[in-house]
Parts: structure tokens; C-alpha cells; sequence
């Protein structure tokens, strides 16, 4: 089965292999699954079916892709089948149907043995119950799953080492987990799964054991080792706030079935139906939607050749007071403030070139997926509007004071509208 | 139930309806039994006799069918009816006199061709009671003799190949210097449970020997020793598949109530009739009481073992066998550890019982104390016992510790 797509970037005809697809995949618990995963039920909501056969759906009809070097995050309350999900991925739950492609080969087909071998070396699984060992040192908890694969002794211990050093954790290798903090005792969980080299981890509500503040602070370890790692990642929880932080894409679960899927800015912007409307309720827009969503073509572009005084006479036509200047490639080179312009110290003849500001605090440059909140401090330190560029320096827009302020007022709007339905 | 109406509901299936009847008949059955004293076992057939039987027969089958009712398969409610309908038969012909438990006790062997006669088993009257001999007693002995005739060659090879391990052992164990032994016990002791238990183990050594009790001590060494090796070998096994299998934990679970509170004095019989007379005998009679602890404690240790890390190993690429060996062996281990502690401590409970077939040792000297009312070779030879349970206990309790509690 060919499984490469066609993604939506912007750059065109890109085409990346997917890590993970999943087709139609089910898991009905109890006695009769057939019948429940027959065509007589499937228009049946999931507590009619339990009441009239006894089985519990918990993954139904469920198709998805995870793209390489994603973060793909499976949210959804308890008992929406989330867990039952990442499980089914390397049938520690065996699923009742369905096809599960990692790199092109089905799972589901793979014999005893190729499945051992897969769960060594392609996964590795993060818990939210921790699950170490307490008859090990942390050296080897962590080393567990390269002595699963048989690795000797000196060698799994070396990488073990390196692992636990990456999490933060050097020093506390001969203690016992007991010893640990709850956040330890995670990082401890990340180690070992990093320590077999997984091309994908599979995170299982991996932080809603821990407290608010060491939460925080693992999905910031998270992002910081993703940056350098790039692994593909399945990540399980039930927590809006921490979807949007790691999330790339986002599949929301309900009984069983994903009721959407896309990007934080497609969930939060575009609901599909009330329960995740429910779900975004609590969450101010502007932590979400980035700069692009509200930013604007700047009115008046430049390249620096431009002469003085034809400036001043475009900025008299016009209610702007700052002139941003680009390259021939458009790249941001920097702006100019009509006051600058117009001062009576100015020389005549002294070229755009040298009034041309570039750095912060004046000039700010976000991206495009910088939420809008921290657009606000930027613009409260400098008149200028912020410039929205990509990684190439090109100028795509501007945010400028005002339209930042209607769209905190709007989602302040939303928000009271929200809750007083 | 909440009241009596509820109880006698006309609702559910035949089974659940007739089962309250049945068992209140049983009971007013009983309460009448009681009231007529009506007397029990065979003799009752001379009272009341078809009718009495017929009425026990069948609450009987109504029992067995409300229990194996709840049960989903259909297959034990046809043998329950089956079972139920020919005892009902049985009992409206009548009972023939030549119904099996109750005629009286004859035995006839055939051994090798040479035919014996017929032999009335004889009367045996302790006290005012009469142990009647029934036949089932002979056919239990017949069955036995014949397993006798034969295995004899391979009893006999076991006789020989258990004691050509045991005989060194007690001698090795008689012959050292008790310097020696001490001075091992103390550095084993020291390492599984520290200064203090080995110093304990030491003092008790000591006492054994000014009292001398050593040579008895050893032999009993060697017993317990052999007979906890064994029961080890045979109880962490058969404790695994027990925990790994509902089905063999259902079929071991009864038979290991059974060995634990039948008098330890039946096992002696079948175990001197096969392997004679001394301490081999001994030590089987020793694993079959020794053992059941030990495959109970392996069994629960195992299925104790959280799900969650159990899942974790799995989804690490665990090999059923790794499964076992990496996690829930060690996991498992303090509670295991405490089966075998038991395990040698009901080793140690049957050394004077073991003493009967000949087994020495400091069990003998008990015995012989008991045999000839001399209370202080009694007493010194128990107390050599307590003296041997305690250093045995003390240091095996060091395995049970938790490595990572420590």
C-alpha cells in the first residue's frame, strides 16, 4: 500500500512518508464484538450498544496519519478510548480490526516474533503510572529495554549513562526509583525510552500524574529535546493546555472515535462540534492563534534605494507613520519612522540607509505561529508595528496596535459570551 | 436477601427457583435428623430406608445443580442431572448389600501369578469404637500393592540414588569440626542478615554442641535439608504455572488443602510401603507436608506483581520467558522467599513424625522420650529442634528483606 501524501505546505509538492497509518481500526471489549462492529450498529451511540450487547466499544471505525518528526496528540476525557489507542499501536491491546501501518508494514500481520522485535527497537512507551521497577537502581530501569534486546552488560550501561545525563538525572544513577520525585521518577520513564533509540514514543498521559509546575516544566524538557531529537511521537492525554503546547496536530477523541483532527490553530479557530467547543471554552484564543491569523500586508514597503523625499510624500498620503524597508528579495531589512524622517536635523543628503532601524526594542520580529499573547509586550515597548517574518527573514505582514487590540477584545468577547450560555 | 418474599421469588431460571426449596428441605431434614436421632452411616438404612435415602439423595443432586448452576456451561448441569437421576434409581430399588462402601471388607491379591486367599480384614477396636473394615480399604491396598509389584525396580533405584546423595551429606556434615561448621554458618549468616543473627546462629551451635545434641543436629540437617531442596525444586514450578494459569491454580489449590490438613502420620504409610524403613521414606513424607507453603507463596508472589509494570515490560519487547526471569521473578522474590522460610520451618515440624520410620536424628531422641517416659531426653531433643528452627529462621527471613528497602 502506498501510504506517502501530498502535505498542504506552502512550499509546494512536498511529499512525506508517513511514520504511522492508522485504517479503520476497532477494539470492542466483550463478549460479542462482531455484532457490535457490524453495520446494524454503527449508527448507534456507544451506550445504546453496551446496554443492548454488553460490549464497551472503545475504538471505533479509527483512521489517522502521523507524519515523521511530528507531534501527534490524542486528546479526549476519560474513557473516550484514548489509552486503548496507543495501545493498540503495538497490540499490548490486540485490536478486533483494522490495519496499522508503521513504515509500511502491518502490525496487526506481524508473528510473535517480528512483533517482539518491532516493540524493542521501533517503539518505546512513556506511562503515566512511571511503571519502574522498584527492585532496580536507576541505572537499571533505564538500561531495561537494551537489556530486553540482549545488549551486554558494559555497553547498555554506557548508553544508560548518556540517557539519564539528556533528562537531567547524573548523579542519581544507584538509587531506587523510590527515592525519586514524582518528576524524577518521570524523567526516569523518558530515559528509558529514549535509551533504546526509538524511531516513535508512544507517550501515554505521560505527565497527569505530576503537579502543575513540574508539568509545566517536562513538556518544556519535552520541546527542548524534541528540537534536537525529532522523533515521531504519539502523545496520549486529556489536558487542552498541554495538546496545544507540544501538540503539531491534534485528534480529539469521544467515545471511541476521532471527532476532529488538525493543527491547534484549525481546533481552536473551527470547532466541529459542541463537545470540543467545550473544550476550547476555557482557552483564551490568543494563547493559541499566531501572529499570522491577525497580521496585515504592510502599506508601505521600500527597497533602501528609495530617496528621502519620495518617502515623505508617500507617508503624507497616508495615515502611517513607518516605512519598512526590504531587500530585492524581500527580505526585511529594517524600518524608518517618519519622525526620523521628517526631523530638522536631517541632512538632505544623506541616504536612507543610515536611519534604518533593526533591532529590538523597536523592531520586533515574530513568526507567523508566535501566539498572539506575546505579541503584546513587543508592541506596548515600541510604536512600531511588530513585523511577521519565516525563517527566511521575509516579510509576510505586520500586527499592528490596533488590530492586537481588537483581537484581544474579540476573544475576551468570546470568551464572556461562552460562559454566560 | 433482604426478606424472606425476595428469597422465595418466582423469577429466574428453574435452578434459581428451586434452590431456595431445596435448601430450606435440607435444613428442616437436618433439624429432624436431629430431633429423631436417627442414626448415621450404613446403620440408617435399617431405619426409614428408602425414603430417608431417597430424600438425601435428591437434595443432594438439588444442591450440587444450584451450585453448578451459576456455572455457564451445560455440560455440568447434565452430569449433576445424570449423577442425580441414578442415585434417585438406586434409591427407590434399594440398596444391594453388595453396594460398594458398605459390604463388609475382604481383600484378595494376586501377585506374580501366586494367588492369595481371601482374607477378612480384621476388626480393629479402639476404645469403645469399632473400626469396622470396609471394602474400600481393600481396594485402596490392592491398588497400592500392585503399584508396588510394579515399580519395584524404580523405587528401589530411588531409594539408592537419594541416599547415595544423603549418606555423604550427613556424614560430611557429622565429621566436620563444629568450629568449622559455626565459622561458615557465621560468614553465611553475616552476609544474608548481618552481625547480630550470625552471632545468634553461632550461640545456638554452641548450645547444641555442650549439650550434645550435634550428631543428632546434622542428621537432621541432612533431612530437612534434603527435603527443602526438593519441596524448592518441585514448589517454585509448579507455583509458576499455578500463577500463570487459572485453570492449574484451580486443580492444585484443593490438592494442596488436602496435603496440608491430612494427618501428616498417612503419608508415612504408602512412604514406608514403597521406600522401607529410614530417612528416605522420611523425607518424601517431609515434601509432602513441606510443600504446599511454598507452591502457594511462589503462586500468589507472581499474580501480585502489578499489571502496570507487567505492561510496561511488554511493550519494551519482553519475551514471556523475560517476562518471568527479568520482572516477575524478582519482583516477586520477597514473597517466594517467605514461602520458602515455611517451607523449612513444616520441613522442621515433621522431623519427630519423620523419626517413626526411622529417620534419627534429633526427632529419634523425642521419640524415644515419649516411648520410654524419659521427659529430659525429651525435652533436649526438642529443644535442639527450637534451637535449629531458629537459625534457620532468622537467616532465611535475610532473603525475604526487599533489596530496595534495605
Amino acid at each position: 500500500m502506498a501510504i506517502t501524501v501530498e502535505t498542504e505546505h506552502q512550499n509546494g509538492a512536498e511529499s512525506v512518508e508517513n511514520r504511522i497509518s492508522v485504517r479503520s481500526l476497532w477494539k470492542v471489549f466483550g463478549e460479542d464484538p462482531d455484532r457490535a462492529m457490524s453495520s446494524e450498529y454503527t449508527g448507534k451511540q456507544k451506550s445504546e450498544i453496551q446496554e443492548e450487547l454488553g460490549c464497551v466499544v472503545a475504538l471505533k471505525d479509527v483512521s489517522f496519519d502521523v507524519n515523521e518528526g511530528e507531534t501527534f496528540v490524542v486528546m479526549g476525557l476519560s474513557g473516550s478510548g484514548k489509552s486503548t489507542l496507543v495501545r493498540c499501536l503495538t497490540r499490548l491491546i490486540e485490536p478486533n480490526a483494522g490495519e496499522i501501518y508503521v513504515d509500511a508494514e502491518d502490525v496487526i500481520k506481524y508473528n510473535g516474533r517480528e512483533l517482539t522485535n518491532f516493540r524493542r527497537t521501533k517503539t518505546a512507551m512513556v506511562f503515566q503510572h512511571f511503571g519502574l521497577m522498584p527492585n532496580r537502581t536507576i541505572l537499571d530501569n533505564v538500561s531495561f529495554g537494551l537489556e530486553i534486546q540482549g545488549i551486554d552488560k558494559h555497553t547498555r550501561w554506557e548508553k544508560a549513562r548518556e540517557v539519564i545525563e539528556l533528562v537531567g538525572l547524573k548523579g542519581w544513577e544507584d538509587n531506587y526509583a523510590t527515592e525519586l520525585s514524582g518528576g524524577m521518577q518521570q524523567r526516569v520513564g523518558l530515559a528509558r525510552a529514549l535509551a533504546v533509540d526509538p524511531e516513535i514514543l508512544l507517550m501515554d498521559e505521560p505527565f497527569s500524574a505530576l503537579d502543575p509546575l513540574i508539568r509545566r516544566e517536562m513538556q518544556d524538557e519535552l520541546i527542548n529535546l524534541q528540537t534536537t531529537l525529532k522523533k515521531t511521537i504519539v502523545f496520549i492525554t486529556h489536558d487542552l493546555d498541554e495538546a496545544l503546547r507540544l501538540g503539531t496536530r491534534i485528534a480529539i477523541m469521544k467515545d471511541g472515535e476521532i471527532v476532529q483532527l488538525g493543527s491547534k490553530e484549525e481546533i481552536v479557530d473551527n470547532p466541529a462540534d459542541s463537545y470540543v467547543e467545550d473544550f476550547i471554552r476555557s482557552i483564551s484564543r490568543t494563547r493559541v492563534l499566531g501572529a499570522g491569523s491577525i497580521m496585515q500586508d504592510a502599506s508601505i514597503v521600500v527597497d533602501s534605494s528609495t530617496g528621502i523625499d519620495s518617502l515623505l510624500k508617500k507617508l503624507d498620503e497616508t495615515e502611517e507613520d513607518h516605512v519598512f524597508v526590504t531587500s530585492s528579495d524581500n527580505r526585511l531589512i529594517g524600518m524608518v519612522s517618519e519622525k526620523d524622517l521628517s526631523s530638522d536635523s536631517l541632512d538632505k543628503n544623506s541616504s536612507l540607509k543610515e536611519l534604518i532601524t533593526n533591532d529590538p526594542p523597536i523592531l520586533n520580529r515574530v513568526y507567523q505561529d508566535t501566539p498572539i499573547d506575546e505579541l503584546v509586550p513587543l508592541s506596548a515597548m515600541s510604536d512600531c508595528p511588530v513585523a511577521v517574518v519565516d525563517e527566511e527573514d521575509t516579510l509576510l505582514g505586520i500586527v499592528t496596535r490596533g488590530s492586537l487590540l481588537l483581537s484581544l477584545a474579540e476573544s475576551q468577547q468570546a470568551q464572556i459570551n461562552d460562559s454566560s450560555s | 436477601m433482604q426478606n424472606i418474599k425476595d428469597f422465595y421469588s418466582s423469577e429466574g431460571t428453574l435452578v434459581d427457583r428451586i434452590k431456595p426449596y431445596a435448601m430450606t428441605l435440607f435444613f428442616v431434614v437436618i433439624l429432624v435428623d436431629l430431633i429423631l436421632q436417627i442414626p448415621k452411616g450404613p446403620a440408617m438404612f435399617n431405619f426409614f430406608p428408602k425414603l430417608y435415602f431417597w430424600i438425601f439423595v435428591s437434595l443432594s443432586g438439588f444442591l450440587m445443580i444450584s451450585i453448578l448452576g451459576s456455572m455457564k456451561e451445560q455440560l455440568h448441569k447434565y452430569i449433576t442431572g445424570t449423577i442425580f437421576v441414578i442415585f434417585s434409581l438406586l434409591a427407590l430399588v434399594g440398596v444391594p448389600d453388595s453396594f460398594p462402601f458398605y459390604a463388609p471388607g475382604q481383600e484378595q491379591h494376586e501377585i506374580e501369578g501366586q494367588r492369595i486367599q481371601k482374607v477378612d480384614k480384621i476388626k480393629v477396636s479402639i476404645g469403645d469404637t469399632d473400626v469396622k473394615p470396609t471394602a474400600v480399604y481393600g481396594w485402596i491396598d490392592s491398588t497400592v500393592l500392585s503399584l508396588k509389584v510394579k515399580f519395584k525396580t524404580h523405587f528401589r533405584s530411588l531409594v539408592n540414588n537419594l541416599l547415595k546423595a544423603m549418606v555423604p551429606l550427613q556424614k560430611e556434615l557429622q565429621d566436620m569440626p563444629w568450629y568449622l561448621f559455626a565459622g561458615l554458618l557465621y560468614l553465611i549468616a553475616w552476609k544474608v542478615n548481618g552481625h547480630k543473627i550470625a552471632v545468634l546462629s553461632v550461640t545456638g551451635l554452641f548450645i547444641l554442641n555442650i549439650f550434645n545434641l550435634w550428631d543428632g543436629a546434622m542428621v537432621t540437617m541432612a533431612v530437612v535439608g534434603t527435603a527443602t531442596f526438593l519441596s524448592i525444586v518441585i514448589a517454585v514450578p509448579v507455583g509458576i504455572l499455578a500463577a500463570k494459569s487459572d485453570r492449574v491454580e484451580k486443580m492444585v489449590k484443593p490438592m494442596l488443602d488436602m496435603a496440608q490438613t491430612m494427618p501428616s502420620f498417612v503419608y508415612l504409610i504408602p512412604a514406608i510401603f514403597f521406600l522401607g524403613i529410614g530417612m528416605v521414606p522420611a523425607v518424601f513424607a517431609t515434601i509432602v507436608y513441606a510443600v504446599p507453603p511454598g507452591i502457594r507463596l511462589t503462586n500468589l508472589g507472581i499474580r501480585l506483581v502489578s499489571p502496570e509494570l507487567k505492561e510496561t515490560a511488554r511493550a519494551f519487547g519482553t519475551t514471556p520467558w523475560q517476562l518471568l526471569v527479568k520482572v516477575e521473578l524478582p519482583l516477586a522474590r520477597p514473597t517466594i522467599m517467605a514461602g520458602i522460610n515455611q517451607t523449612v520451618m513444616m520441613a522442621l515440624a515433621m522431623v519427630v513424625i519423620a523419626a517413626l520410620v526411622g529417620a534419627g536424628g534429633l526427632g529419634a531422641d523425642v521419640y524415644a522420650g515419649v516411648q520410654q517416659l524419659e521427659f529430659g531426653r525429651g525435652l533436649m531433643g526438642g529443644l535442639g529442634i527450637v534451637i535449629l528452627a531458629v537459625i534457620i529462621d532468622r537467616i532465611s527471613q535475610g532473603f525475604v528483606k526487599d533489596p530496595s528497602s534495605a
